[in-house]
């Protein structure tokens, strides 16, 4: 696999801060990979060291190929980044800021007024190229945001909290804009605090604590790990109430159920193994109608719990 | 020199020039320049014995303290948000994360301020010399134009030796308020506070003056004009600890032609040539390019060391 990000070791020290721990991490390209974590967890640190702002103070990053140490201006060149707490000159219009900073990422003039009203287009912010920024609301504010970090049609893009202090319309717009992106074949890194947001949006993750990354993979092999780890949950459905008795018989005779629970028309079936088949099996011999059967993943709040506790921290999702 | 930092330059140049500080103090600064003819010219009509001597000295003097006064705050005015104004806006994380050089936004800003103070001081340096000729009945000599040359070139240093340190200031801070509250207190220092409190300084280290009068004799006390010679000259010392002095000296000599030297223990003004002002000014004018640089390559070096967090 073919990985746009790679860092071992990477630590960023503020004097007794440990900002970011020993961070290892790998970002297969072509994904929309969240990173999440508390406030203070290191995300922030982590993103403006992938983005050559800010020097670790050891380990090892690669970002597109290139280290983050002797060729950040290389990294810069390729990546699309949107800083926390970033800002525009409000005194310009929305074209005008673009156009400042597609000429700062080497493009001339006319090339970068183009682009400009391209990628302002791509965001919706066309209608108000000419409008001062100053009059933006929050939400345009974080498009056109994103509008800066696509300017020069990077390989990868960077999203610190894009998401943060919008309405819930507007977040919603800005999610589907990543999509949107995501889709064109861009690697997207976007950091959040927001669980669902990285069950919206992302097909990876990397969850940070303290400056560590506590796991990382594919939303399937994290879910995978925490049910190998934590085991399963399946609900059946009935519509007649009389056959409640008679599955939770034969399903108790399954190697590996935990636990039972019914609940009005509902079965909820805990096991230490995938045990699908054999619940399936059960149901077909039987040959009760039921009204649904499906197997419940771990929500993002219940992996996160797991995994955050199990790192010896406190949760408080 | 990088194409960043002249996209940089053309971009702050245009802010700048847009912006409401610029043209406020160059508001101000005309309007002395007027204020300044109109009393020139009721000195040039003036016949009272000596009050048409004085009020052109004091016209003169006006046009020199006004860019004493002004081109500082000028500086600080256009400095003092240079980067923790983009700090505070978080339009310095936007511009650091392209393939641009840290040092290309210190300089592209660097080169702007000097575009714009160039610009402001050349255009009250050419009205000085309008007003010269027309109004004082300056003949325009060579000497005379090489005379208000170096006087624009001085008012471009002093208003560009505060730009610098409010450059420094604002590289220091995190915030604009705190480098603007600073470089005004500086310049509140140097411009006021440091002119004023002088005298106490010297009088406090020099100790209480003598009797004036040695009891039984009549005139001054030898040990008194000793001790005011001794204070006068300590006064002046302490007040080359401002920049706006230095500035001073060299600006009024050369637009009065007169300088004060010491003859014989004794401090006397005289009339003196363009060559005389440089080889006695030099060092003044030294002080405030070094001054200027030591500001410039302190901020460069913080500002290239630093990081965004």
């Amino acid at each position: 696999m073919q990985y746009v990000v790679e860092t071992k070791g990477l630590c960023k020290y503020y004097g007794d801060v440990r900002a970011v721990d020993g961070a290892d991490l790998k970002v297969p390209k072509g994904t929309v990979f969240g990173i999440f974590g508390h406030n203070g967890a290191g995300k922030t640190t982590l993103i403006s060291i992938l983005a050559g702002l800010t020097l670790p103070t050891k380990g090892k990053a690669l970002v597109l190929g290139y280290d983050v140490i002797r060729e950040s201006v290389e990294i810069r060149k390729r990546i699309g980044l949107l800083p926390e707490g970033f800002g525009f000159y409000d005194n310009l219009s929305a074209l005008d800021n673009l156009i400042y900073l597609a000429e700062l990422d080497g493009m001339d003039r006319n090339t970068a007024r183009k682009r400009a009203l391209e990628v302002l287009e791509i965001v919706g912010l066309k209608e108000y190229a000419k409008n001062k920024v100053g009059t933006f609301s929050r939400g345009m504010k974080q498009r056109l945001g994103i509008a800066q970090a696509i300017l020069k049609d990077p390989d990868l893009i960077i999203l610190d909290e894009p998401t943060v202090g919008i309405d819930p319309y507007g977040a919603t717009k800005i999610r589907q804009l990543i999509v949107t992106i995501a889709k064109g074949g861009k690697t997207v890194i976007i950091s959040t605090h927001l669980l669902y947001e990285i069950g919206q949006i992302c097909t990876h993750a990397a969850i940070m604590r303290m400056g560590k990354v506590i796991m990382e993979g594919s939303l399937e092999e994290l879910t995978k790990a925490i049910r190998d780890a934590y085991g399963y949950k399946y609900e059946i459905e009935v519509f007649d109430r009389s056959t409640l008795d008679l599955i939770k018989k034969d399903i108790e005779n399954i190697n590996g159920v935990d636990e039972i629970i019914i609940n009005d028309l509902r079965i909820v079936v805990n096991s230490r193994y995938d045990i699908i088949k054999e619940i399936a099996k059960v149901l077909k011999d039987l040959r009760i109608e039921i009204k649904t059967f499906r197997e419940i993943p771990p929500s993002w709040e219940q992996i996160y719990t797991i995994l955050y506790e199990k790192s010896g921290g406190e949760v408080s999702v | 020199m990088s194409r960043f930092i002249l996209v940089i330059a053309r971009k702050e140049f245009s802010d700048m020039i847009r912006s409401k500080r610029l043209w406020i103090i160059l508001f101000i600064l005309i309007l002395i320049h007027i204020g300044t003819y109109s009393m020139v010219r009721y000195a040039s009509v003036s016949n009272l014995k000596g009050t048409r001597k004085l009020l052109l000295i004091r016209g003169i003097s006006n046009l020199t303290s006004s860019i004493a006064i002004l081109g500082p705050i000028l500086g600080i005015a256009l400095g003092y948000d240079a980067i923790s104004g983009e700090r505070e806006r978080g339009t310095l994380k936007l511009v650091l994360a392209r393939p641009v050089y840290r040092d290309s936004v210190i300089n592209g800003k660097a080169l702007a301020g000097l575009c714009i103070i160039v610009i402001a001081m050349g255009i009250t340096g050419l009205l000085t010399m309008v007003f010269g000729v027309l109004i004082y009945g300056m003949s325009l000599t060579l000497n005379n134009v090489i005379r208000f040359g170096l006087y624009t070139l001085l008012s471009i240093l002093i208003t560009l030796s505060f730009y610098a340190m409010s450059v420094l200031l604002s590289t220091l801070s995190k915030k604009s308020s705190t480098s603007l509250a600073i470089s005004i207190m500086i310049w509140a220092i140097f411009a006021f506070i440091l002119p004023l409190a002088s005298y106490m300084i010297a009088e406090a280290m020099l100790g209480p003056p003598p009797m004036v009068h040695e009891p039984g004799k009549e005139g001054i006390s030898r040990q008194f004009i000793e001790y005011s010679r001794r204070l006068a000259e300590l006064n002046n010392k302490i007040r080359q600890f401002s920049l706006i002095t230095h500035y001073q000296v060299v600006a009024n000599a050369l637009m009065r032609s007169e300088i004060i030297v010491k003859v014989d223990s004794r401090m006397i003004r005289r009339t003196v040539t363009l060559n005389e002002i440089l080889s006695h000014g030099w060092w003044h004018i030294a002080i405030l390019v070094i001054f200027t640089l030591v500001c410039f390559i302190s901020s460069y070096v913080i500002f290239v060391r630093s990081e965004e967090r």
